[in-house]
């Protein structure tokens, strides 16, 4: 026995032996080389805390510390990676003891304490009017750095498409629903749900708020928390709404809610499936399965009056009421480094990182003027921004946010999952539950 | 044996065995899923991989910074066993040796209660409290953390194996002119053996895969331990199973290792400990 | 001798010392500045929340909300305790006869004991999304409202049947071997001697477990929180998730810190009221 367990500590020494070797040559935090000589400015550390971990995200950041640090040589980054689903119940432990990171990325409408404690750091300057989207406060200031635009549309396999003789993408509903019987009948799954990973249903459901409630009632959000306006009162379509949500459901893989978000994308690159309904950092995880994946994008064809269903994104306030934080990069207020922090933030909206940004993540820079060819997906957006048909849903806040957001997609699955599909009840439900969580 | 006998012997070997594959199949299923491909493993979740794909555990290892984890793993996992195996079994000791004053019993329920406390009751004043004396993101201040935490499971323990333990010895260690502190380390601790060596080996494993603690106090990538820098790699955007279930079994291996030594001691820990109750 | 007296508890709380500095400094004193948050309305961002003395602890009894996850957390922690015992029972029943294999069997049923909780979840999710529907056909068992439950119980049956089974292998082995031979004579058949010497015997070993299984099973909050999110709607949030989602997402931590304190003492009511029950049946030997 005495044997044995001397074996077992002399393991653990030898283990320890390997890992010094090993961590020695580790070196996660990139770290500044000094230039010689410069020695009258001290050195900055920016601790960024993130929750990236895709490995094409992993070198964006990897080249914008390096970037910044040319401009900066005085400058080190501390980077922390967080994982997605932890990263705000950290941020908010470490803000309560007060030991906040200096760049961090937040949702700030569903989260507005955070300026009004006066945690972010105001972003001004020229920087500003290089952005597409920016978002504004009340009274016309900016917290928080969008570096991507956000495309809420229908990604498809055009292979899959051209399979069951789809010529061109549905631009009205009806048309829609006629697509998804010629999928059905050359045996491909219309649409690919990966709703075990809950937030792609709630991105699903974005996608069709956008252009349908978004693009004509900016303040329907704000509106339901405050009680001002009602589900059973609904004067945005929002019934039709779930009959479509309902419809999509039906024309998924089976068992949508048992579906990972990484099988769904599986099934969307075989030709399998053939839409994803999800946002634009899409082609950048399929490019990473599959590189020569052939992709399109298309507005989501909400309306039966094809004019109405254009591509449709985030913009300026179009009543300065609605006007929201938005939510994005920022820089910690409180911390000694603020000023370095928020000129990080500055670079991050830069045309410069802007490129790097779409070159390695292959998702949409917030940035203008960049080239639009770095994916094909986008091709179709590119077009249609240059012959400015892309609508804007201003200042619309996605998410309700808190346990607003709970209730809301609880009885979203609720109404998919159940057999009757009374989607009056389902409002009434869904005032009720809003109703409670006002009161609490 | 009669027939029947035989018969009903036969069912439970073969019923055994039906749960023992049931048992292993999910790690069947971690090894065979990091030695495919992606494509492979999205024809068959089950199959054996065609070609073995041992680039998926290098990939792995330069990707999640292993060494360094398995340093601060090893650190905080030794460390803070020691430190729980000696306050606990000398705590245990003394309040045994005193349940008829008050003050003991006293002490002995509030552990008792402390065992069942869920972490979140505590995680955010944790937080604050650690980061205020400047211990947030070191080995020294999880240890001290993870340590109190333990101590009331391994002293429940220890306590129901002292009791059995006759009292003689220390009586005739006090007649020889030991004093309490020497005879409870030269005389009863060596007598915990068993239960020690089980501890030992229970909590090197529960501290080891180690998740709460480690969560918040040891963030930065320079203190990070194997279990956190797990989650961190399986985020919700997950694309690579591959590559995640080998880091996984990489990941593994350490604590299977000592596991494999430690397997007897557990057992004959734990069940010296189960009987006395 | 009152000197003598002096000295001896001076020495005796040299043994508790070292405990209690750990355990102020990791259990009692968060504890303790954690009521600060509970009677306040903090939100969990802000700086300092207001002040508003007992009207979490109050609102906690007018929230609808909570019924659910206590219901979620009891099913849990019934279904979990029983069946890690039932199934570590018949494992260790089992491993303790004779037979070829018996020492490998034991290794691999305490195997999945040494995994981390969080690799097990994922393996296991791995095996409900992909897995399960390829062989047997049948949809996600753990993304199904219905069977969400026992789905996750399953895993942690799974990884924590080991350490159950090892304490009643322990408590079976102390059983002697006359009893059995004993009853044998007088004409007990198997069911006889298992429900009518076995069982009572090792009732301490299901003091242990059962107890613990089970107050740990009602805090449960990590397993929901990594293997469903509490989904599919809810239908999983247990009581320690509920509580979590008011700290961190809902912004009301005052009212989670509150929440936390009362189901503490709902666990160590449930813990203490167990224990007793099972302590009166243990027999003497």
């Amino acid at each position: 026995m005495k044997k044995k367990f001397k074996l077992a500590i002399v393991l653990a020494l030898g283990m320890s032996l390997l890992s010094a070797c090993g961590s020695s040559n580790e070196n996660p935090v990139p770290e500044a080389t000094e230039a010689a000589g410069t020695t009258e400015a001290k050195t900055i550390t920016l601790r960024w805390m993130h929750h990236i971990q895709e490995e094409s995200g992993k070198a964006w950041i990897e080249k914008s510390t390096e970037e910044f640090t040319k401009l900066y040589p005085n400058v080190e980054f501390e980077l922390t990676a967080m994982n997605a689903d932890n990263y705000n119940t950290m941020l908010k432990t470490k803000l309560a003891a007060g030991d906040a990171p200096d760049i961090f990325d937040i949702d700030l409408n569903s989260n507005p304490q955070f300026v009004e404690n006066g945690y972010m750091a105001e972003l001004t300057g020229p920087f500003l009017d290089n952005l597409l989207v920016v978002d504004k406060s009340k009274e016309g200031k900016t917290y928080a750095l969008r570096t991507e635009l956000t495309l809420y549309s229908i990604y498809y396999n055009k292979d899959a498409f051209a399979k069951a003789g789809i010529e061109s993408p549905p631009t009205t509903w009806a048309e829609f629903m006629e697509a998804c019987e010629k999928l059905k009948a050359a045996g491909i799954i219309p649409v690919a749900s990966g709703y075990k990973d809950s937030w792609t249903l709630n991105n699903m459901i974005h996608v069709a708020k956008a252009p349908s409630i978004g693009a004509y009632h900016e303040s329907w959000t704000q509106d339901l928390k405050s009680r001002k306006t009602s589900f059973v009162d609904d004067q945005v379509g929002f019934k039709d709404l779930l009959n479509q949500i309902t419809y999509i459901y039906d024309n998924s893989q089976s068992d949508p809610l048992g579906t990972t978000w990484d099988k769904a994308q599986d099934l969307l690159v075989s030709g399998e499936a053939a839409m994803i309904i999800n946002g634009s950092w899409l082609p950048g995880n399929i490019r990473t399965k599959d590189a020569d994946a052939n992709l399109g994008t298309f507005p989501y064809p909400w309306s039966d009056d094809a004019s109405k269903n254009r591509f449709i994104i985030a913009g300026e306030a179009k009543n300065s009421e609605n006007a929201s934080y938005g939510g994005g990069y920022g820089a910690y207020a409180k911390s000694p480094n603020k000023d370095m922090a928020v000129k990080f933030i500055e670079y991050l909206g830069s045309v410069e990182n802007g490129k790097i940004m779409q070159d390695n993540r292959k998702t949409l820079s917030n940035a203008k003027n960049l080239p639009m060819d770095f994916e094909p997906t986008f091709d179709s957006f590119a077009q249609a921004q240059s012959a400015n048909e892309v609508l804007s849903y201003g200042a619309f806040q996605m998410d309700f946010g808190g346990e607003y957001d709970k209730v809301f997609y609880d009885e979203i699955i609720n109404y998919m999952l159940s057999k009757s599909r009374n989607a009056d009840e389902t409002l009434k439900n869904l005032d009720a539950a809003f109703d409670r969580v006002a009161k609490k | 044996m009669t027939a029947r006998g035989n018969v009903g012997k036969w069912f439970m070997v073969a019923a055994m065995w039906l749960l023992a594959i049931v048992f292993i199949a999910p790690f069947y299923i971690a090894i065979v899923t990091s030695l495919k491909s992606p494509a492979e493993s999205a024809l068959s979740g089950i199959s054996l991989p065609q070609v073995l794909h041992f680039e998926n555990y290098v990939e792995a290892l330069k990707m999640s910074s292993f060494f360094l984890a398995l340093k601060n793993s090893l650190i905080f996992t030794i460390v803070s066993v020691i430190l729980i195996v000696f306050c606990s079994s000398s705590a245990a000791y003394i309040i045994a040796r005193n349940l008829n004053k008050r003050y003991y019993r006293f002490w002995e329920k509030i552990f008792l209660a402390a065992i069942m406390l869920p972490f979140e009751v505590i995680m955010i004043p944790t937080y604050k409290f650690l980061y205020e004396v400047d211990l947030i993101n070191t080995l020294a201040g999880a240890i001290m953390v993870k340590v109190g935490l333990s101590i009331p499971f391994a002293i429940f323990m220890y306590i129901g194996f002292i009791k059995s333990i006759p009292r003689e010895l220390e009586e005739s260690a006090k007649i020889d002119g030991a004093g309490p502190i020497r005879t409870f380390w030269q005389i009863v601790f060596p007598l915990l053996q068993t239960i020690t060596s089980s501890l030992i080996a229970l909590q090197m494993m529960w501290t080891w895969n180690d998740f709460n603690v480690s969560l918040i106090l040891l963030q930065k990538d320079a203190v990070k331990t194997i279990p956190l820098q797990q989650f961190i790699f399986f985020g919700q955007y997950t694309s690579n199973f591959n590559l995640a279930f080998a880091s996984a079994i990489v990941s593994m291996i350490p604590i299977y290792l000592f596991f494999g030594i430690a397997q007897k001691y557990i057992v004959s820990g734990l069940t010296a400990g189960a009987v006395k109750g | 001798m009152r000197i003598n007296q002096i000295k001896k508890s001076l020495s005796n709380s040299t043994f508790l010392i070292p405990t209690l500095l750990f355990f102020f400094f990791a259990v009692m004193y968060p504890f303790f500045s954690g009521f600060n948050i509970a009677f306040t309305n903090w939100d969990g961002i802000s700086p300092k929340g207001e002040f508003i003395g007992l009207n979490n602890f109050i609102n906690i009894f007018h929230d609808p909300d909570i019924i659910r996850p206590i219901r979620i957390s009891v099913e849990y922690a019934l279904l979990n305790t029983f069946f890690i015992n039932l199934v570590a029972l018949i494992l260790a029943l089992g491993v303790t006869n004779a037979y070829r294999g018996r020492t490998i069997h034991r290794m691999i049923f305490f195997m999945p004991t040494a995994l981390s909780s969080v690799l097990a979840i994922f393996i296991w999710n791995y095996i409900y999304g992909e897995v399960l529907p390829e062989i047997f056909g049948i949809s996600n068992p753990i993304a199904s409202m219905s069977t969400v439950i026992p789905a996750a119980t399953l895993i942690t049956v799974w990884g924590g049947c080991g350490v159950a089974m090892v304490i009643y292998i322990a408590a079976l082995s102390s059983v002697p071997t006359e009893m059995y031979e004993s009853a044998k004579v007088d004409g007990a058949n198997a069911m006889h001697r298992l429900f009518k010497i076995t069982l009572p015997l090792i009732m301490a070993s299901f003091t242990i477990n059962i107890t613990i299984n089970f107050t740990s099973s009602l805090s449960s909050t990590g397993l929901f929180l990594v293997a469903t999110g509490g989904g599919p709607a809810g239908s999983s949030e247990s009581m320690g998730l509920y509580i979590y989602n008011n700290l961190f997402i809902y912004n009301r931590a005052g009212y989670g810190q509150a929440l936390a304190y009362l189901f503490l003492l709902i666990v160590v009511i449930s813990g203490v009221v167990l224990s007793t029950i099972f302590r009166k049946r243990e027999v003497e030997m």
